[in-house]
């Protein structure tokens, strides 16, 4: 029986994508629309995206192009991963055993295939979202409204940067649906864009832009700062977590799609060309 | 069986070992002539039943890595500044441009932005520190005084912020009073990254204990 | 004994049976013949059998008969007074009978064999099981009786579309199992899988229950359990109201249910006899008392190898100080610590009664401290591994999950620290949306989240809002359904 790949796992999954880049960016005054307009830049692509997928599906050059484009994110999201963790607590492991270890766990959640990667998105969309705004309430009382700061002419610059790391993924998961979830990919995206734009915006207005721009990773470091009690101070490890799934996901769903041309058993594509023959 | 092999497997990874820390509960930062002088106040329990005490030990060097590196020498386990919770300069110190000293705390990975910056005036930061017995005594003290609006609230980041931002801060103030107890000294203010004056509770409008 | 055929002199059918049966000291022939000279042989097990009705309902009225001559139907219809007797021509089914506690006559002058039942061995009485105790509700419980079982099913569901379809499985115990469920709300489907299953088992012997469910599951190698077990008949009412298929195996009290959905994991039977309220937050502390025990001592071991700086000040002291002169890392300690705490269990599981209560106490308080005066351990790491232990208590059919999860997100948390445990917890979500029962997916009503079958997943609804049949189990959310 064909197993169905259900528009709320579908928003799940594209709700990864943003979600992912948050311990990544930079915190400045412009990241705040930055991410929102990237986000919304990347849901209507992939609205069209997802619309154009049955038509991409049904060529098997295609299906490689997916594939070969579908390295590049996956590459710079394992690297990056692996350098925060190297940069953060395992200052003396070699960085190849992170990506090795990351690489590993990627792929076993890709063997899963994409519904299944789609379905595990939907409760680590929830925690990842879950555990933003737990750490955006908990640092409420902190903010400093001075530091808000309205949009000047480095916001293209900001969302150019944001968008060269965000759309590509986006754009390959949603030429590789098979079904037509472009509403999906759009709300997916809007919402994770939304906590992105959130995060940015509690670490601007929590750090100021000053020191914002001392940190590696602003957002990550702002989030240790929220605390309840004497418990958690310095808790930004409990942040990264569900953060760190997110690419997980992210990384595992882009696997699907490489190992789509080397395999008939990855999920719905699976089911997908089965339909279409 | 796969999954018992697995585990197996990782069960070798249990080799994870810690070394013995040193963990730091506050900092104090005095000049002497043309070198500094770090002083840490280490917690040390030797027991469950034991209550936690403070130990003493200073170093010092030409800048703050330098300093940390000397410190990080001499004490048994490693430095572990992740539960620091007040770093004191003095005057002489204040008076350089802290915003170096800021900045570089905020980039070490284990220092909390949390860390909440004071000046002790009227004194070395070494003989305030020393001056209670009970771990994190100063960090609940500036801790009240900021709740209660008396000394002015202002952790680590920004003390970063409002340095980089226009060159001037306030920062709240330290001393030991005449019975010998640590007490509120009001307000060290700081203009283009140096401490210029000290303002008492009285000048800022709230109520002081100084 | 396909090959085995009776003749129709009474003398040779004795002769023949009794040699079958040759060094089976249980074997009993009995010759009875009536006042008009009726000959007949009867032939059971002493202590299957009930002796008063093989006295009664089969000798007497052979020995009082009027005729001289009687076929095996007239024996049936006319002689024997029992409700419950047939002619029967298959070999294997006679001999499967008899050796099930039936009693098998021969007459004079036919070769075919009259099966009476008989079947008189002693059971123990229905009484509540102890692993399935509840605060209130029924409390009888499935025995090693077979036909009883059936009976304590059929006493609850009172409809004539339940229904029994019987198998034998097992070249030498050749053990009676039962496939039962309710035609029109069971998917066919599901039956016929079942079915096929059970069917193409080639195996000698079905002591138990497990024997086949470890056979016919799905993901036999998964710690999570893809087929319901239980030894109450309302728990196997509910789950055949619900569409789903029940496995009664004769000489078991345990009833396999299919398919197995992992929210079962968390429902216990106390939590639809008792207040919806009061069910809910137990529901909800089992979940949560599942993911405690399985990630505590994993955190534990994270926060004190890695994140230190996340641990509370005045904590870290109190636990670095505890840690100091114990000779293992902290790893490694929790490792030890928690198979010393299986060991216990598995120790005062297999003493007997009073004996293991001691055996838990000396275990838990005297060792426990000794171990922490000698500095073989730490008191904090009991203290976690103690937690840990009283926790997983919680969700007893998550057992075989908890033990092996423990260790291997501690292995995680080890390696990686809270990101070891984080992608360890990722990776059996992973494993999870990937399983299923008998094609049922798994993770079924807690994230595919088909919105009719909401009433009992994650929370009980109140019965008021419940549907009859509180959820049909679907093989695959339709299109229909809302995800």
């Amino acid at each position: 029986m064909r197993e169905r790949l259900f528009p709320r796992w579908g928003a799940a999954l594209f709700a990864l994508l943003p979600l992912s880049e948050i311990l990544y960016t930079p915190a400045t005054g412009q990241t705040v629309y930055a991410a929102a307009l990237a986000s919304l830049i990347c849901a209507l692509v992939c609205a069209g995206g997802a619309r154009l997928a049955p038509v991409w599906q049904r060529s098997r050059v295609l299906q490689w192009l997916l594939a070969l484009l579908a390295l590049w994110p996956i590459a710079s999201s394992l690297s990056r991963m692996g350098i925060f963790l190297r940069s953060t607590v395992f200052a003396s492991r070699p960085l190849w055993s992170l990506i090795l270890i990351l690489t590993i766990c990627s792929l076993l959640a890709a063997t899963a295939g994409l519904n299944r990667c789609a379905m595990w998105a939907l409760p680590v969309a929830w925690l990842a979202g879950t555990v933003i705004v737990l750490s955006g309430v908990l640092t409420v009382s902190q903010l400093q409204p001075v530091h808000w700061a309205m949009p000047d002419a480095s916001l293209p610059r900001e969302t150019g940067r944001i968008l060269l790391r965000l759309l590509p993924a986006s754009l390959v998961l949603s030429l590789s649906l098979p079904e037509s979830l472009s509403g999906a990919a759009a709300r997916g995206l809007s919402a994770g864009g939304a906590l992105f734009a959130l995060m940015s915006l509690r670490t601007v207005l929590l750090l100021g832009v000053h020191t914002a721009a001392l940190l590696p990773y602003p957002n990550f470091s702002a989030a240790g700062l929220a605390a309840i009690g004497d418990f958690a101070r310095h808790g930004e490890v409990f942040f990264a977590v569900p953060l760190l799934l997110c690419e997980l996901g992210r990384c595992a769903a882009l696997a699907c799609v490489l190992l789509l041309p080397f395999s008939h058993s990855y999920g719905v594509l699976r089911l997908s060309r089965r339909a279409n023959q | 069986m796969k999954l018992p092999g697995i585990v197996l497997l990782l069960s070798l990874l249990l080799c994870g070992c810690a070394r013995e820390v040193s963990p730091v509960s506050a900092l104090a930062l005095d000049r002497e002539d043309d070198v500094y002088r770090l002083t840490a106040e280490v917690v040390r329990q030797d027991s469950l039943d034991d209550a936690a005490l403070p130990a003493y030990l200073s170093a010092t060097g030409r800048d703050l890595p330098e300093l940390l590196t000397n410190l990080s020498n001499i004490l048994p386990g490693e430095l572990y500044l992740s539960h620091a919770q007040v770093l004191l300069i003095s005057e002489n110190v204040a008076e350089e441009s802290i915003l170096p000293l800021a900045d570089y705390l905020c980039t070490e990975n284990d220092v909390r932005l949390s860390l909440r910056v004071a000046v002790v005036r009227d004194g070395t930061a070494t003989d305030l520190l020393q001056n209670d017995d009970e771990v994190y005594a100063l960090s609940e003290l500036l801790d009240r005084a900021a709740q209660e609006g008396t000394l002015p609230d202002m952790p680590l980041y920004r003390v970063s912020e409002v340095l980089h931002a226009d060159g001037t801060a306030i920062l709240p103030a330290l001393y030991l009073d005449e019975f010998g107890q640590t007490a509120p000294a009001g307000t060290a203010v700081f203009a283009n990254e140096r401490l210029s004056c000290f303002l008492d509770g009285d000048e800022i409008g709230g109520s002081s204990h100084a | 004994m396909d090959s085995i055929t009776f003749s129709t002199d009474l003398e040779s059918n004795i002769r023949l049976m009794q040699a079958i049966f040759q060094g089976d000291n249980t074997f009993v022939t009995r010759r009875a013949i009536g006042h008009a000279g009726l000959s007949c042989a009867v032939f059971f097990f002493d202590g299957m059998v009930n002796n008063i009705a093989i006295n009664q309902s089969v000798i007497r009225p052979i020995v009082c008969s009027d005729l001289s001559r009687a076929s095996a139907e007239t024996l049936c219809q006319t002689v024997l007074q029992i409700n419950d007797s047939r002619v029967e021509t298959d070999a294997s089914k006679l001999f499967a009978s008899f050796l099930y506690g039936d009693t098998v006559v021969f007459t004079e002058g036919d070769a075919r064999p009259v099966v009476v039942n008989t079947k008189g061995f002693s059971v123990r009485s229905a009484s509540e099981p102890e692993n399935e105790r509840v605060l209130s509700g029924p409390r009888e419980g499935f025995t090693e009786c077979f036909m009883p079982n059936l009976a304590l099913i059929r006493r609850r569901l009172n409809d004539r579309r339940l229904k029994f379809t019987f198998l034998r499985i097992g070249s030498r115990t050749n053990t009676v199992v039962c496939l039962c469920y309710l035609a029109g709300v069971c998917e066919q489907k599901l039956i016929t899988h079942l079915r096929r299953k059970l069917e193409s088992l080639d195996i000698d012997s079905v002591l138990d229950a497990n024997y086949l469910a470890e056979r016919i599951r799905d993901h036999r190698f998964a710690p999570f359990p893809t087929l319901g077990t239980t030894e109450r008949p309302d728990v196997v009412a509910a789950r055949l109201v619900e569409g789903r298929c029940a496995i009664v195996v004769d000489g078991s009290p345990v009833v396999l249910t299919a398919p197995f959905l992992f929210q079962e994991c968390f429902q216990s039977n106390d939590d639809y006899y008792i207040n919806f309220l009061q069910a809910n937050l137990s529901r909800l502390l089992r979940v949560a008392g599942f993911l405690f025990t399985i990630t505590f001592p994993a955190v534990y071991v994270a926060l004190m190898l890695y994140h230190r700086e996340l641990v509370p000040a005045r904590l870290l002291f109190a636990v670095s100080a505890a840690q100091r002169g114990v000779p293992l890392p902290i790893g490694w300690e929790t490792f030890l610590m928690l198979l010393v705490l299986e060991a216990l269990k598995e120790a005062g599981a297999r003493t007997p009664g009073a004996m293991g209560q001691t055996m838990s106490i000396v275990g838990g308080l005297v060792l426990g401290q000794a171990a922490v005066s000698a500095r073989f351990a730490a008191a904090p790491t009991v203290i976690v591994v103690a937690i840990a232990g009283v926790t997983g208590l919680m969700v007893p059919k998550l057992q075989t999950a908890t033990l092996w999860l423990r260790f291997a997100l501690l292995a995680g948390a080890a390696a990686y620290g809270l990101y070891g445990v984080g992608f360890a917890l990722a990776l059996t979500l992973t494993w999870l949306c990937r399983m299923h029962s008998c094609s049922v997916p798994y993770l079924l009503n807690l994230i595919p989240r088909v919105q009719a079958e909401q009433e009992d997943a994650w929370l009980r609804a109140p019965w008021f809002f419940m549907r009859h049949d509180r959820f049909a189990v679907k093989r695959n959310p339709s299109k229909g359904d809302k995800p």
